[in-house]
């Protein structure tokens, strides 16, 4: 069963996350071929001096396709639920509606986490490549809260497509573009240093939420 | 599953808690901006008072210490070392002051300014630095090939390559045992920038706690431990390269206390500072031909002191302010808002959760949001029993809690179900 509905998840999202790889490829290809044209216009010198003094972020391509993974991924997974009332029939299967939408939720998720993993791969052998391991450490600190924030965007459309009621979903909407907006602040280089932990936990509770609109939606509670 | 169902309930309080504490606060304070007023303070030679600059949206004023205001063309001559190119213009620059000559090039080189601001005392940049050639023979200074780290050793990373260079390394590194350092560095201090009219290095704090000074004369190593006390719990060096070479840096230590390393054998000298605390307050001195002026700049008001060249208190001078909280939006924030979460603060380059809890008044709107909490969980014959978590969020969060309540709303489940 459990195999089934994992299935029944990758053939809904699979198209949107072969996208989505094309996306973060050409993100990367992108970071990769800028930073290579920047160190054949410049001395390495001089660009490694900018980089630090004013902390440019060279991969900051990476923050806005995180949170449009996020996003497309959640909506492609629970639109359809909703529209086609899929999602009624799902929960009424002989399996406990938590263990089914923890199934869905980490399915989702298992998928932000290999793209997650997929940029960091690509983005370490780019920064290793021609920069100073200390840019490397940076740019996993810099990168994390953009990926738990993508991690939490998708929680947030999954709570705001699962709740029942309009009214209900447009304040879960609101209260959901307010906690992701807490991970894309700033602009220099691990400036969530000190509170790592703390969205970390943030990305964490938001994905219990979940279990709250599936509970709503069983019993139509708005 | 109802008792988890709960406790998710709160849990999602909590987030819209923690949402709205931080966005209301932002959007209140976006309408009801505060005006700021700036305050520099500054001690005239020739009135041997301190004299100010105060400013405010509309209007410069210039003020003495006993209340007498200036015009702009009455104040200039007050502060001939800060105006004396202006004063040079007029004719009206002394040709000496207490039977000392004014030379307007060594007013020029006399005139220092110093700023210590919280966020940069609390921000670590990347722990790769370029250690420049300090007697290349030019007149400017050159960005090096490579640059340093120091872990386990001193390491130069050359630029085009991304590779160590080990000869470097190895000529750096046993010139920092020879002097005694230990490995790694806890701290690196300078100026990395070309713009400056020559370079002094950097200060390093060794794994033990001493500070050594390195730096590079004609491709060697230069090395010196400085012989500053390893109890002194340095929080920030700021290096002070200016032409006067008077002082090497200005150390800030975890005591709130300010030292400057001299050129003569690193000796340091502590510069007076009145209540200032490095995580809140900006440090300013400015120096001139005759004194040092000290000022610790407060959210709502300033301390400054007044030394000789050699740091000796001649005179001090404060001032405070009432600030945004009397101000009638002030006043409502206090009582609307039990607390305030900022994501960014002027006082720290980084993100985090920084939480500020308002005083006594913020009752007014905590009891108002637990009694509306108490009128809803009535009007839906909610018990007691299940409400009081819910109204506990409330009493803790005032109005935050309510919007929670108000947005979560779904108490009564199992009388609908």
């Amino acid at each position: 069963m459990i195999k089934a509905l994992v299935m029944k998840e990758w053939l809904k999202v699979r198209w949107v996350f072969i996208g989505l790889v094309v996306l973060h490829g050409a993100a990367l290809l992108v970071t990769y071929y800028d930073l290579l044209n920047t160190f054949k216009i410049y001395k390495a010198n001089e660009v490694i001096i900018q980089f630090i003094t004013f902390e440019v972020v060279f991969y900051s391509k990476v923050k806005y396709v995180s949170l449009l993974t996020g996003l497309g991924i959640g909506i492609f997974q629970f639109f359809p639920e909703l529209n086609q009332s899929r999602l009624k029939l799902t929960l009424h299967l002989p399996v406990k509606e938590n263990k089914l939408i923890f199934q869905m939720a980490a399915t989702g998720a298992a998928l932000l986490i290999v793209l997650s993993v997929f940029d960091v791969c690509i983005l370490s052998l780019i920064t290793l490549k021609f920069l100073p391991r200390e840019f490397f450490d940076s740019m996993v600190t810099t990168t994390l809260p953009w990926y738990l924030g993508s991690l939490c965007s998708y929680f947030w459309v999954m709570i705001v497509f699962i709740e029942p009621g309009w009214v209900k979903r447009i304040l879960m909407a609101i209260v959901g573009i307010g906690i992701v907006s807490l991970f894309f602040e700033g602009g220099g280089y691990a400036m969530y240093a000190p509170s790592l932990l703390y969205i970390g936990v943030l990305t964490f509770l938001s994905g219990a939420i979940i279990f709250l609109s599936a509970f709503n939606f069983k019993r139509g509670i708005w | 599953m109802v008792r988890y169902i709960n406790a998710i309930r709160v849990l999602l309080m909590l987030i819209i808690v923690l949402a709205a504490s931080i966005y209301l606060p932002d959007f209140f304070w976006k309408a009801n901006k505060h005006e700021n007023n700036k305050t520099n303070v500054f001690y005239s030679p020739i009135l041997k008072d301190f004299v100010f600059i105060k400013a405010d949206v509309r209007q410069t004023y210039y003020a003495d210490a006993k209340g007498n205001y200036y015009t702009r063309d009455e104040f200039e001559p007050l502060l001939p070392f800060l105006n004396f190119r202006q004063l040079m213009l007029t004719g009206k620059l002394p040709e000496s002051i207490d039977g000392i000559p004014i030379r307007p090039k060594e007013v020029s080189l006399n005139n220092i300014n110093m700023r210590v601001q919280p966020a940069l005392i609390q921000y670590k940049p990347l722990q790769i630095f370029p250690l420049f050639e300090s007697a290349s023979g030019r007149l400017r200074l050159e960005l090096p090939p490579d640059f340093f780290r120091i872990r386990s050793r001193m390491e130069f990373i050359t630029s085009l390559t991304n590779e160590i260079n080990e000869e470097k390394s190895t000529l750096f590194t046993e010139a920092l045992v020879k002097e005694g350092f230990s490995f790694p560095a806890k701290a690196i201090y300078g100026n990395p920038s070309t713009k400056k009219p020559f370079d002094e290095g950097y200060f390093v704090i060794d794994d033990k706690g001493k500070v050594f000074h390195i730096k590079m004369v004609k491709g060697m190593p230069f090395c010196k431990d400085t012989g500053i006390p390893t109890d002194l719990n340095i929080v920030c060096m700021v290096t002070t390269e200016n032409e006067l070479r008077e002082s090497y840096a200005l150390v800030i230590t975890k005591k709130n206390e300010v030292f400057i390393i001299s050129y003569d054998r690193y000796t340091l000298i502590k510069v007076p500072v009145d209540e200032y605390d490095y995580k809140e307050n900006t440090l300013l001195i400015k120096g001139d031909l005759f004194y040092r002026v000290i000022t610790v700049n407060h959210q709502n008001g300033y301390h400054s002191v007044v030394t000789d060249r050699k740091y000796q208190t001649i005179n001090r001078t404060g001032e405070s302010w009432s600030g945004s909280e009397i101000t009638n939006a002030g006043v409502i924030a206090a009582c609307l808002f039990p607390f305030t979460v900022n994501i960014e603060e002027e006082t720290t380059p980084y993100i985090n959760f920084y939480v500020h809890f308002s005083d006594y008044r913020a009752l007014f709107a905590l009891n108002i949001s637990l009694l509306f909490a108490m009128y809803f969980f009535r009007k839906k014959h909610i018990p007691v029993r299940k409400a009081a978590i819910y109204c506990l969020v409330v009493l803790l969060t005032g109005i935050y809690g309510l919007i929670a309540l108000l947005t979560v709303k779904d108490f009564d489940y199992e009388k609908r179900m």
